[in-house]
């Protein structure tokens, strides 16, 4: 079944580029230049993923007021923001309205592509379509990896993809210090150690939202970050 | 100079208004004080000409050897002393040619009876002894001569002590009085001698002109002896001369108090100065000065005033300066001030001269409540009203001047204040007004809002220029990733990686450039904590060697943990910051040393690097945005921004940062260089 992937973008020339990519990967993607044509074709019909830029045309957040409205029509869908924009603020307004993830427009073709995926994976291992589902477990960590989901004693804990990576990357081996290069490239981003610092950020404040106790992620001045060991 | 001194100094001019109206009050007070004086003097020269035909005729009979008559309310006490005689100073003197004897007599009357006091000087007393009745002694004879007749009365008694004596010759009333021996004592002003004061029984008409008496002082040398001296005026004796007793003529005070204006008294002397009338002081106001007017008076008057006692009720005889010169025949005035009351008054004494002969002296006095001006109602009020307005005038001088280098102080204070700390150029004073001062403080506002919209615009470009072109470089990026799956022969491969190696290059180049933008949004939402700063520094330091190897990089740290409350991310930031910087401004040969310091209440973070020297001339703005001094290029693009983060990781924290040459010889080899980079945090923990 081909998927359906729609791009809202009101820059021609990334429209296309993206388009074009991904179709060279075998989706079927429609491109949108403007807010309202997309508004009208998602409401016939929902494609199985969308990529929306935050600012499209005057509206400089007319972005964020699509995301919204595609939330009350549809819980699961993957959504994608790209954006030129790269600050905290942005991306936590994005990530409220419940966006699975947040990139900014240097990354490359491959690395969307590699998201897309992902996101499709997760979709389809929620469906219950796969059921060899490998789970990690550390301590009270409880790490679903075909399904890209995490949970902290027993509650799950919503990840964006590149957060899931970034975690994913901690765990594989608790207690050893992986810099932040190391952390980019298993998230498939290619991002300062600024945005680096500000993903780990957000992480801790999501376990700590589902237990204050968390302290499980710890920063290595001048190194990088650490998952600790679970207590024997 | 500055605005307000020369305001000031101009405001100082003004005060020569009211110097000019002191002079010109001045001015106008001797001008009206001289036509006063003009007119007083006319009144009294035309009061002495105008002067009744019987009292010239009296004037000119009146004897030549005469003795004023005080007139007395009542009786005055005889006991020789002379407390209640009015004006006891004045009075006739007699004498022997050879000065052994003095004597002064002043005569009263009061009710028909004729009092007189004698004091005589005598060195020599020899008194009556009841021993030797008939044996010389001093005496006094008294003899007065009436229409009726003449009496005498020879006194001459044995000790101090009242006396009564009956008159020789025709009468037989009895003379009453006192005799007092007296001692030369000069505390007391008395000379050895003998007062007499009696009182004649005889009732007589004072103003009768043949009342005539005769005073005969006879002293006796030494006892036993003849009398040798005689003084005074003796019926008998060889120099008979007979004083005319002279009072007071009602008839002329009458007439001067009809004459004379309201305001003034008259007053008619004699040649020696007795007064023969006087039109009275009661109808002249006692003064009514308020301070405020003796004030202007003595800032007015040229002169200081000559302070001068008021004529008695009753003068009996003026000896003062005024009447002699008016005796020679000059009219004079002269101004006084009356000590108690500070009544001025105008004194003009005019000759009286009847056929050629100057017999007396016409005095008229007028007294005013201090200032003339103020006295002139139209003039004074004039006067008052033109000064009240230079005074107001003057204060509103000061006041504006005041007031106006004020605002322009203010307003200055506020550009400069703005200026340096960045105040909104709305808050500006004075914006509001519509005067000149008003245009420029707008004029101001507006400059400097453009100054802080050109800052503002300075240190958002880099983000805003990044933004920019992140939209271009991703569709670069996606096309060369795009060129880059299609099937490419080697040489297409070789544009395209040289392309997308450029393609980094100014992806990097933008990335830094908006990285101070993401550094203040990040500082908006950093995470505080408390922690041990040294534990930070070293393991940073620990990842640069491990970054930077084969470079010596050093760290001290005190002892002692050094907690923090801090934003641990954004000071690791600084310090990268810091550290690159040490790097790329240093050689591999050269030492790099990271320090923090434990201050009173602050820490400092110093990175240290030899082998460089900063440039005088940056120094200052080395911490601001887009400020870079390096002069070689290196691979990675350089915006002068990394110092800017450090400046805004401190100030986050409430520290500051500084730069500079450890070496002061700017010209010693670069190896001897030291550069030194500081953040200082207040320390502050929970």
């Amino acid at each position: 079944m081909q998927r359906h992937i729609a791009i809202v973008e009101d820059e021609a020339a990334i429209r296309n580029n993206y388009e074009d990519a991904l179709k060279r990967y075998g989706y079927h993607v429609s491109g949108y230049g403007q807010l309202q044509a997309a508004r009208e074709a998602f409401a016939r019909r929902l494609p199985d993923l969308v990529i929306i830029d935050v600012g499209l045309g005057d509206d400089v957040e007319g972005g964020f007021e699509l995301c919204r409205e595609l939330r009350v029509m549809s819980r699961g869908l993957p959504i994608i923001f790209l954006t030129a924009r790269d600050s905290d603020f942005d991306v936590i307004s994005g990530l409220r309205l419940g966006a699975d993830d947040y990139l900014t427009k240097d990354i490359s073709l491959q690395q969307i592509v590699a998201r897309v995926v992902a996101l499709f994976r997760r979709v389809e291992a929620l469906s219950g379509g796969k059921t060899d589902d490998k789970v990690l477990e550390r301590g009270d960590l409880k790490f679903s990896v075909e399904r890209m989901q995490v949970s902290w004693k027993d509650q799950p804990v919503a990840l964006t993809v590149t957060e899931f990576w970034i975690i994913h990357s901690l765990i594989r081996h608790p207690g050893h210090v992986r810099t932040r290069s190391q952390l980019m490239d298993d998230a498939n981003v290619l991002v300062d150690d600024q945005t680096i610092t500000s993903h780990i950020k957000r992480i801790r404040r999501k376990f700590v939202a589902a237990d204050p106790q968390f302290d499980q992620l710890d920063t290595v001045y001048g190194a990088g970050y650490r998952w600790k060991p679970a207590q024997a | 100079m500055k605005l307000r001194s020369k305001l000031l100094a101009l405001s100082l001019l003004t005060l020569l208004l009211p110097w000019s109206a002191w002079k010109l009050l001045q001015e106008l007070e001797r001008f009206l004080r001289e036509s006063q004086e003009a007119s007083q003097l006319s009144t009294a020269q035309s009061l002495s000409v105008s002067l009744p035909r019987e009292f010239q005729s009296q004037l000119m009979f009146l004897p030549e050897h005469a003795l004023a008559l005080r007139s007395l309310s009542r009786q005055p006490v005889l006991d020789g002393y002379s407390d209640d005689w009015p004006e006891p100073e004045q009075s006739l003197m007699l004498g022997t040619q050879d000065d052994e004897i003095d004597a002064r007599i002043l005569a009263a009357s009061s009710g028909g009876l004729i009092h007189l006091f004698i004091e005589v000087v005598d060195g020599t007393p020899v008194r009556a002894s009841p021993m030797s009745p008939g044996a010389p002694a001093d005496a006094v004879r008294i003899s007065l001569r009436t229409a009726r007749g003449m009496q005498s009365w020879n006194v001459m008694p044995g000790a101090q002590g009242p006396i009564r004596i009956r008159a020789s010759g025709t009468g037989t009333s009895e003379l009453e009085g006192y005799w007092l021996e007296t001692t030369a004592d000069p505390v007391q002003g008395s000379n050895s001698g003998y007062r007499l004061e009696v009182t004649l029984p005889v009732v007589v008409q004072a103003f009768q002109p043949g009342v005539e008496l005769a005073v005969e002082i006879m002293d006796v040398a030494s006892e036993g002896n003849e009398v040798i001296r005689r003084a005074g005026i003796n019926a008998n004796g060889q120099e008979a001369q007979w004083i005319s007793l002279v009072s007071q003529w009602p008839e002329l005070s009458g007439w001067l108090a009809s004459v004379v204006p309201s305001d003034s008294r008259a007053l008619l002397v004699n040649d020696e100065g007795w007064v023969l009338a006087d039109s009275g002081g009661d109808s002249l106001s006692p003064g009514q000065t308020t301070w405020l007017q003796r004030l202007m008076y003595r800032l007015v008057s040229v002169e200081p005033p000559v302070i001068q006692d008021p004529w008695s009720d009753s003068p009996v005889r003026l000896n003062d300066p005024a009447v002699h010169a008016a005796l020679q025949g000059t009219p004079t005035g002269a101004w006084a001030q009356e000590l108690e009351s500070a009544v001025v008054h105008n004194t003009v004494a005019v000759p009286v001269e009847i056929e050629d002969r100057i017999l007396g002296v016409m005095l008229l006095q007028s007294r005013s409540d201090g200032l003339l001006l103020i006295t002139n109602r139209a003039l004074g009020q004039l006067l008052l009203t033109t000064l009240a307005l230079m005074l107001g005038l003057t204060a509103g001088l000061w006041y504006f001047a005041s007031r106006l280098s004020h605002r322009v102080q203010r307003l200055s204070e506020s550009v400069s204040q703005a200026m340096d700390e960045g105040v909104p150029a709305n808050e500006l004073p004075l914006t509001g007004d519509k005067d000149e001062l008003g245009e420029l403080a707008r004029n101001n506002a507006v400059l400097l809002r453009a100054v802080a919209d050109y800052t503002q615009y300075l240190q958002t470009l880099a983000g805003k220029l990044s933004h920019e072109l992140k939209t271009p470089l991703a569709i670069t990026r996606s096309s060369l990733d795009n060129l880059n799956s299609l099937p490419l022969d080697d040489e297409a491969q070789r544009f395209v990686a040289r392309a997308r190696e450029g393609l980094d290059r100014q992806g990097e180049i933008v990335r830094a450039m908006s990285e101070a933008n993401r550094l203040e949004q990040s500082i908006s939402v950093a995470e505080w904590e408390t922690v041990d700063i040294r534990d930070v520094v070293l393991s940073m330091a620990e990842g640069y060697r491990a970054v930077h190897r084969g470079r010596s990089i050093t760290t001290s740290v005190p002892e002692q943990p050094v907690r923090l409350r801090c934003a641990p991310d954004l000071l690791a930031q600084a310090l990268d910051k810091l550290v690159d910087n040490a790097m790329t401004l240093s050689t591999e040969k050269d030492q790099v040393s990271i320090a923090v310091v434990n201050q009173d209440e602050q820490v400092r973070i110093s990175v240290t690097n030899t082998g460089s020297r900063l440039p005088q001339e940056l120094q200052d703005r080395l911490f601001d945005s887009l400020v870079s001094v390096r002069t070689q290029r290196g691979d990675t693009p350089h915006l002068g921004l990394g110092l800017y983060i450090v400046r805004l990781v401190a100030e986050a924290h409430g520290g500051q940062v500084s730069a500079r040459n450890l070496n002061p010889d700017a010209n010693a080899p670069s190896s001897a260089q030291r550069v030194e980079f500081t953040i200082d945090l207040p320390l502050l923990t929970d």
